[in-house]
């Protein structure tokens, strides 16, 4: 797995890449955590070859601490296989996930 | 039988006599031919009491087919048929009403306070019935009653004997597809898990809280299999009931030498009702261009599950039948009622005793509950002692093609063997007769003892006690006799009102 971290509009954006699996779990885990210390949080799928169950376990995760903090948290761009996982495992339902950065960084800003 | 001189008794016995006969249509037939005689009339009519309690319908009839002669010309008529409906509140009380087919002497049959039927006899030429006929008709009321509805509740039985066997034969179709399934299950597992390069996976079944029971495994390690925590709260996955699935626990995982996990919830509807899991243990990593057939994929096992959902509440529904059968059987006489809820009690103080694992105390409770079951698909046998012989044999018939427990249709079965291969059907001895069987053979026993039927008059615990101590090892299981002289040495008294029927 691949990741950045950038500041984007106000938010932080996490820009992932490759395959978010078991094995990327400590490291995003902990990317995730520090982000959301920052205030509202992006993820970017768009370069996502592959999302697992242990990758969509921290989306979700990242999501619900988010709420418990009152801070904005969104999935953009999701690549078309991160978008299949999604779809698949019905984790878009819990998740807040957006088509486009612009859309998911105005929504957490707002 | 001889009119005219008879006593009242005579009437009771020649009416119970009909009662005797094995078919209950035939019964009736008897029955209506008997009134006819006894009333000293042509033609008998019997109303039974249908569903709402208010109308009567016309059952059966003696002598409608016949014709009679036309005194004024002399020409053969048809008579005019009789009502098809009567109502309950006008025949309370016997009297004579006017019928198309002129007077008839209306007599409302009851058993206590029911109104079993009516039964109507006429014509009346004299507009009334003679004096001996009266009195006879008016004296056979009750017996008759009594007939006609034992041969009511037999034909019920008869009925729901055969409804029986006709879920049986769908059960047994069922059965056949709930092994396919399980096959099928395993089949589109290996499919998935090959389309997705995956090393193994498992199919899961979740409860209503999320709690997931494995269903099917493939190409997993043994230990890694053994280290799954599926629980709903602290499990590796999260299975959301109205939402998605998702790993909990990714360091669980990684411990447990997963490198990539996928897992599809499977909904009916809105709602997760298991889950497919493919697993990437070699580091070689999932393909992702699977994923459009894995939908297709998961939604047939979804599909397989579904059937077998449905196998298993009929399964579940024909059990429910099979009891209330049982407990028919057992109303059918003040002597026999709850007998079999009884014998669950008893086996279930043995059970106890003997300190069975809760899986055989269940088949037993089982087991206990439709014993006698067999005896309904025999009802109709002319022959008592056949039937009675016959009854363990179609009990566990009526079972067999179900999957339950282990025991259950050998213990339905063996109720009337002997340990020392003496008993009925089979014969079977000692270690070929099963274990259940012998604690559910002592129990029968015991509720026998409780007087109305071979064995006489209620017998007292000491009596019991010695009874079972002399039949130890030659009726008895050794070790389930001794089971029960300890309970009975302790203060049980397992029959205070019980009797048995078979």
């Amino acid at each position: 797995m691949e990741q950045a971290t950038r500041s984007e509009g106000g938010a932080t954006v996490v820009e992932l890449g490759g395959d978010v699996d078991v094995g990327a779990a400590q490291s995003l885990r902990e990317t995730l955590a520090d982000a959301l210390e920052r205030g509202p949080v992006v993820v970017d799928l768009s370069g996502v070859r592959f999302i697992d169950s242990a990758g969509i376990g921290l989306l979700v995760t990242g999501h619900r601490r988010a709420a418990e903090q009152g801070v904005g948290f969104a999935v953009a761009a999701p690549s078309e296989g991160a978008q299949r996982v999604l779809s698949l495992t019905r984790t878009d339902r819990l998740l807040s996930v957006f088509d486009s950065l612009d859309e998911a960084l105005r929504a957490v800003a707002g | 039988m001889r009119l005219g001189a008879e006593t009242e008794q005579d009437v009771w016995r020649a009416v119970l006599a009909v009662g005797a006969q094995a078919e209950p249509a035939a019964r009736l037939d008897r029955a209506l031919a008997l009134a006819a005689g006894l009333a000293e009339v042509s033609r008998c009519h019997l109303y039974l009491a249908g569903g709402d309690g208010r109308r009567l319908h016309l059952e059966r009839t003696h002598g409608a087919g016949e014709v009679q002669l036309d005194p004024e010309g002399g020409a053969a008529a048809a008579l005019p048929l009789p009502p098809l409906e009567i109502r309950a509140d006008e025949d309370q009380r016997p009297r004579v009403v006017p019928t198309p087919e002129g007077s008839y002497f209306s007599l409302p049959l009851e058993r206590g306070d029911e109104l079993v039927g009516v039964l109507r006899a006429g014509p009346l030429p004299a507009g009334r019935l003679s004096r001996n006929g009266e009195r006879r008709l008016l004296g056979a009321a009750f017996p008759l009653a009594h007939v006609i509805a034992g041969a009511q509740e037999a034909e019920e039985l008869r009925r729901r004997g055969e409804e029986a066997e006709t879920r049986l034969a769908v059960g047994r179709r069922l059965q056949g597809s709930a092994l396919e399934t399980g096959r099928f299950v395993a089949l589109l597992l290996r499919l998935a898990i090959r389309a997705s390069h995956a090393d193994g996976g498992f199919v899961a079944i979740a409860d209503q809280s999320g709690g997931l029971t494995l269903r099917a495994v493939e190409g997993l390690p043994g230990e890694l299999v053994a280290g799954l925590d599926l629980s709903p709260q602290t499990g590796l996955l999260e299975l959301v009931p109205g939402g998605g699935a998702f790993l909990r626990d990714a360091d669980a995982a990684a411990r447990l030498g997963i490198g990539q996990l996928l897992a599809v919830p499977l909904f009916d509807g809105e709602r997760a009702v298991a889950l497919l899991a493919l697993v990437d243990t070699s580091g070689g990593g999932l393909e992702p261009g699977s994923l459009v057939l894995l939908e297709t994929l998961a939604e047939q096992i979804r599909l397989m599950l579904d059937n077998e959902a449905l196998f298993d509440r009929f399964v579940s529904r024909y059990l429910d039948t099979v009891k209330a059968i049982a407990e028919a059987l057992d109303a059918r006489r003040p002597e026999t009622h709850g007998h079999h809820r009884r014998t669950a009690e008893v086996t279930g103080a043995i059970a106890a005793e003997l300190g069975l694992p809760a899986e055989e105390r269940a088949a037993l409770e089982t087991a206990a509950l439709v014993h006698d079951v067999g005896l309904a698909g025999v009802a109709a046998t002319a022959d008592a002692y056949l039937a009675d012989l016959e009854h363990p044999t179609v009990g566990a018939g009526m079972l067999e093609a179900l999957p339950l427990a282990p025991g259950v249709v050998e213990a339905v079965e063996g109720h009337h063997e002997w340990f020392d291969g003496w008993g009925f059907p089979q014969g079977l001895r000692g270690e070929r007769l099963h274990p259940l069987a012998r604690v559910l053979a002592l129990a029968e026993f015991v509720l026998e003892a409780g007087g109305g039927g071979p064995l006489g008059d209620p017998w007292p615990a000491e009596r019991l006690a010695t009874e079972i101590r002399e039949r130890r090892g030659t009726q008895f299981d050794p070790e389930v006799a001794d089971a029960a002289l300890r309970l009975l040495d302790g203060g049980w008294r397992p029959h205070q009102t019980e009797t048995r029927r078979d």
